[in-house]
């Protein structure tokens, strides 16, 4: 635990909020978890918002995906715009390679779970949202 | 060589800046003007080769000449998100190969979007 792992944040015309910086372990328990955790970034896909429109159901301007968000820059329409994550790739890596040294030297241990996800409970899904000119 | 010219209330009026250029026939590069209550700031550009008689010149004239550092990245707030990176309208800011934040100080025009728009403050402008 470190306090630069947790940095408060504000965002101009958006607001306050906080960087957290979290290392989540995945035991690789079987084959279907592999492939399940073995993808790549262009298979992980994102949706380009029109945030000049004032809801919550912003209507999407394009499917993406994180390779080509990494590649720094995304063309909508005819033009190129440069893009970056919000979150910053460096800590995150910093943070994977922490929790990898951790668990190679022996002092990060799996424990059984202290309590289950519910598989009951239901939570209040986002929007679905969908293409526009669909 | 980048300056930042300061003018007072009662020179922002005068056209210092193409009184020099015309006598010492000198291409100056504006980059950024602002006039406020307190006076006028330009950051202009000058010539490697000429910036002394030049600098001299507008001191002559009595205009605030400073060349100075334009802007800093302050290492122990920056989380290297890069939000600063795509509103930059010089691309003077980039991600070095180990996803380092860097700005490139001769590029900058400080025009302030990334100070304004750093999440945890950490790009100061040196005026």
């Amino acid at each position: 635990m470190k306090a630069a792992y947790l940095r408060g944040a504000a965002f101009a015309k958006y607001g306050t909020t906080m960087y957290v910086g979290l290392g989540i372990p995945i035991p690789i328990l079987n084959e279907r978890l592999a492939k399940k955790t073995g993808v790549s970034d262009a298979q992980i896909k994102s949706h380009v918002l029109d945030y000049g429109v004032p809801s919550r159901n912003r209507p999407v301007l394009k499917e993406t995906n994180y390779e080509e968000l990494r590649s720094g820059k995304i063309v909508l329409g005819d033009r190129e715009i440069q893009v970056t994550p919000l979150s910053s790739f460096k800590h995150a890596r910093k943070i994977a390679e922490t929790l990898k040294k951790w668990i190679e030297d022996g002092r990060f241990l799996i424990t059984q779970p202290v309590e289950r996800l519910s598989t009951s409970r239901r939570f209040k899904p986002l929007d679905v949202k969908e293409h526009v000119g669909k | 060589v980048k300056a930042l010219l300061s003018f007072d209330t009662q020179k922002v009026t005068e056209p210092i800046i193409s009184a020099v250029v015309l006598e010492k026939k000198v291409p100056l590069n504006i980059l950024r003007a602002q006039i406020n209550e307190y006076g006028g700031y330009v950051l202009v550009e000058i010539p490697n080769q000429q910036s002394e008689t030049v600098l001299k010149a507008l001191r002559d004239l009595g205009i605030g000449v400073q060349v100075k550092k334009l802007i800093e990245i302050l290492r122990d707030r920056c989380v290297d998100c890069g939000h600063c990176i795509t509103l930059c309208p010089v691309h003077a800011i980039s991600y070095k190969s180990d996803l380092t934040v860097e700005v490139e100080e001769q590029d900058c025009i400080q025009c302030g979007r990334c100070a304004d728009a750093c999440p945890v403050t950490a790009i100061s402008i040196l005026r």
